[in-house]
């Protein structure tokens, strides 16, 4: 199998280091007690999740464009489909999720700013019970996105180990091809 | 029923108003409409402006007929600090609490006005003092007043700056105005109504 291109390669490994930040980041501020530091953490997650909304649509643009290498021909079908099935998810939803973060942001009044300096518009009016949704959504959106990843890893280590192929190797930064 | 505890009210707070007050030219005690009136604020948090606003408040103005109009003499103001209303309510119970409002301690904030400067046809600056938290500070509030035909029922607008530090909202942490702006901009749309008594 071919190696992804540069660029997205360089576009995987960024949004996964962003999801890696955001997920252990959320789960830290939502317990915090109300003051400066939850706002810190907060402001943070919103602006990293500003950045990533843009990285995952650059990601998707580029998706489309650009030639992707084809599977090892012996992959079986089933896994075709999987394989399609869990990308498919997990680009879905690094772009819904920061869009639902941003709904619960504006439903709750407190606009998202990227690191202090941006301010974006509220996309819904304040709104106490759809905030409440939202949040929800948010969080349930996490765990799919969380269950997703680690299938898609534990996918990548079975192609290393187990079919000793190069499929792993095509996404990876900088080792050499088998 | 709150417009009849409004007019009430008003008629408890012992403005330089006598029983001559409906009579065409001399002063006139008018108060707010508590349910089509709105008292808002605008406030900054890690560094978005939100809007909020206070649900219970009492307004009341001395208004004195002029050749043409009217003159505004007088205006006080009485917001419960409890009814804040940002949309978020773990927000609002937040703001209720010591090192903001205090509610306990001081549940409401007052203004009354000292003088009033008419500018234009319908424009006044009303200087006051602003007592808020224990702590009372002279305030400028910029007043529109449009009245009806029959000069029973009108609307008075405006707006005023104010900085919450000066009056010790928000202690503690929360002094630092990295998170939550210091300056918060007052505006409200009163519909106000004649009071006869």
């Amino acid at each position: 199998m071919e190696k992804f291109s540069f660029t997205t390669r360089l576009l995987h490994w960024t949004i996964t280091a962003f999801l890696l930040i955001q997920i252990p980041l959320a789960w830290y501020m939502i317990d915090l007690p109300l003051g400066p530091d939850k706002f810190a953490k907060y402001a943070l997650h919103k602006s990293f999740g500003t950045v990533l909304f843009t990285l995952a649509v650059a990601r998707l643009i580029w998706a489309i464009i650009s030639n992707r290498p084809q599977l090892p021909p012996d992959t079986k079908r089933y896994e075709k489909i999987l394989a399609k099935a869990t990308q498919g998810l997990l680009y879905l939803l690094i772009i819904i999720m920061p869009i639902s973060g941003w709904v619960m942001s504006s439903a709750a009044n407190v606009p998202v700013t990227v690191f202090g300096v941006l301010a974006l518009p509220n996309l819904v009016e304040p709104n106490e019970q759809l905030m409440e949704i939202m949040k929800n959504v948010h969080e349930m959106q996490s765990i799919a996105l969380l269950s997703l990843v680690i299938l898609h890893f534990v996918a990548g280590l079975k192609h290393h180990f187990l079919d000793r192929d190069n499929v792993l190797h095509s996404m990876l930064p900088m080792v050499k091809k088998r | 029923m709150k417009l009849i505890a409004a007019i009430v009210v008003a008629g408890f707070l012992g403005l330089s108003c006598s029983a001559q007050a409906d009579t065409s030219g001399y002063a006139q005690r008018w108060v707010a409409h508590p349910d089509k009136s709105v008292v808002g604020f605008t406030a900054t948090q890690e560094g978005a402006e939100f809007d909020g606003q206070f649900d219970r408040f009492s307004v009341s103005l001395v208004l004195m007929p002029t050749d043409d109009s009217l003159g505004i003499l007088e205006i006080n103001v009485g917001i419960q600090l409890a009814s804040v209303n940002t949309y978020y309510k773990d927000r609002d119970d937040y703001l209720l609490q010591q090192d903001w409002f205090y509610i306990d301690m001081w549940p409401e904030a007052v203004f009354s006005s000292t003088t009033i400067r008419q500018l234009g046809d319908n424009r006044f600056v009303a200087d006051g003092t602003l007592s808020l938290k224990g702590i009372s500070k002279d305030i400028e509030v910029d007043l529109e007043l449009m009245l009806d035909e029959n000069g029973e029922r009108g609307r008075l607008t405006g707006t005023a700056k104010l900085k919450r530090l000066d009056f010790g909202v928000g202690q503690g942490d929360w002094a630092s105005t990295k998170w939550v702006g210091d300056e918060v901009n007052i505006k409200f749309d009163l519909r106000i109504l004649r009071a006869f008594e």
